[in-house]
């Protein structure tokens, strides 16, 4: 029992402390690839190489005045940062860095709880940050806000639904909700079967993260943020941790449900042990992860930005059609091959 | 279909320009540790000439101070008892927060006591120091080439 409870902490720890610890090197690291890919060099004056540019801004951030505007709706705008700060880490419950580990005699599960319905309450939770989202942009008392709130609300709860089309072609394949389960069962990553549905899901993984080109909840270039733009200090601090955290969760679910997780260290297992081969498939895992991140920052650096309709358009016409296609070929392939 | 796949292809090639970047050298340089050569006719902050005996060449004719459009030179002279016919010069100074750099003054000096060096970097707290004396003007044509480039 004692165990269990320590197993337990240690768990919740590490899976709280994964997004919190990431979260400022990859801002510094998307800095610095954006840097080179622009013939620039990027912040590299605090620390070693500017690697503590981040904590700098940080507490820079956390120095700022606490700024609530005036006829704000005090409640709903200081709730609204939590609700999206609270379940992007919330959903790192049920993310998988490994499968299991058996060491000393005992069984180790390298994720926080296997959930027999991880999938949906990841997509259920990044449901609920369109709260965050909505709430921030009603409660600012701008019209600004306001307006930019309802584009990322529209963007998200479309987007949303591809993401879980894309998914359920992998819950078809796999036959279970449980993401330990569904990275076990890849004997061939998923992106390869399922390569439309890998493409629905990455597309739909960079809109719900509200990332380039998809980027038009902040539209830096010419409109300069919309439903955080009344926050400031450490409020609108929540908000950038939240996006960075999501981005990394939609990272680790795309390696754990699309590129196979720890693939293809799990068939070295006969030839170099069980530890190592769980070693290298934690290192597989995590190199999956942040391939997955540079590519986010190099299509930033690439894309240019997609007109609200073009989005629209390239949502419901685009990848809903991709998405049931995808679906199609989940089954065929469940029947046949997968059978 | 509004989209058309065939737009995927001028993705993948911005997607291979960038990566390409990615793996270049940045043009930016960390500029107070390096430092880009200066071009050989570089035209800084204008200083002051020698002569042979260590005093300025100047000869207060005050040409330059004619000559300059923001009116950043001022030139004090009294004549000198021993050589009626010279001036002395008591006080040259110009104010380099002032100067425009063109140069007028330099081709206004009929002795040539004027030059154009490769001194650029003023920055200062203090608007009043940026007033040249005679020995900070000649101090810009000795320094001159000694700030070696850390480039190349």
């Amino acid at each position: 029992m004692t165990e269990l409870v320590i197993a337990v902490i240690v768990k919740s720890l590490i899976a709280f402390a994964i997004p919190l610890l990431v979260v400022p090197p990859l801002i510094w690291g998307e800095r610095r690839i954006l840097g080179r890919i622009q013939s620039r060099i990027g912040p590299n004056r605090v620390g070693p190489f500017g690697a503590f540019q981040t904590l700098a801004d940080a507490v820079k951030l956390l120095g700022k005045e606490d700024m609530i505007p005036a006829g704000a709706d005090r409640a709903l705008f200081i709730l609204a940062p939590f609700l999206l700060f609270v379940p992007s880490f919330m959903a790192w419950s049920v993310v998988p860095i490994g499968t299991e580990l058996h060491i000393f005699g005992r069984v180790i599960g390298l994720y926080p709880t296997d959930l027999n319905v991880g999938l949906l309450y990841i997509l259920a939770l990044t449901s609920v940050s369109v709260y965050g989202i909505v709430m921030a942009g009603w409660a600012s008392n701008s019209k600004y806000a306001l307006l930019g709130s309802l584009r990322s609300s529209a963007q998200m709860i479309s987007y949303e639904i591809m993401l879980g089309l894309a998914l359920v072609g992998v819950v078809v394949l796999a036959g279970s909700l449980s993401l330990p389960e569904i990275v076990r069962q890849q004997q061939v990553p998923y992106a390869i079967p399922l390569i439309i549905g890998t493409f629905v899901f990455v597309c739909a993984a960079l809109a719900e993260t509200n990332r380039a080109p998809f980027d038009l909840p902040e539209a830096e270039t010419e409109l300069v943020s919309g439903y955080h733009v009344e926050y400031s200090g450490w409020r609108f601090s929540f908000f950038f941790l939240a996006e960075y955290a999501n981005m990394l969760l939609a990272s680790f679910l795309v390696s754990a449900v699309f590129l196979g997780g720890g693939w293809p260290a799990q068939f070295l297992e006969p030839y170099i042990g069980h530890l190592w081969a769980t070693l290298l498939a934690l290192f597989f895992m995590v190199s999956k992860v942040f391939l997955f991140l540079f590519f986010y920052f190099w299509l930033r650096a690439t894309l240019p930005r997609f007109r609200y309709d073009q989005m629209m358009n390239f949502c419901w016409k685009v990848l809903l059609p991709l998405g049931l296609l995808n679906l199609a070929v989940a089954t065929v392939l469940k029947l046949t091959v997968y059978a | 279909m509004s989209f058309r796949f065939d737009s995927l292809l001028p993705i993948a090639r911005g997607l291979s320009i960038t990566l390409r970047e990615f793996f270049r050298q940045p043009v930016t340089i960390r500029y107070p540790e390096q430092k880009r050569t200066l071009s050989s006719i570089y035209r800084g902050a204008v200083g002051m000439r020698r002569r042979p005996d260590g005093r300025p060449k100047c000869v207060g004719c005050g040409l330059c101070e004619t000559a300059c459009p923001n009116e950043c030179i001022t030139i004090t002279t009294e004549s000198n008892p021993a050589q009626p016919t010279d001036k002395v010069v008591t006080s040259y100074t110009l104010d380099v927060g002032r100067c425009l750099f063109c140069g007028l003054c330099v081709e206004a000096c009929p002795v040539e006591a004027l030059e154009m060096t490769d001194a650029y970097n003023f920055s200062t707290d203090d608007r009043s120091t940026l007033i040249y004396d005679v020995d900070r003007l000649m101090d810009l044509v000795d320094k001159q080439g000694k700030e070696v480039s850390t480039l190349e």
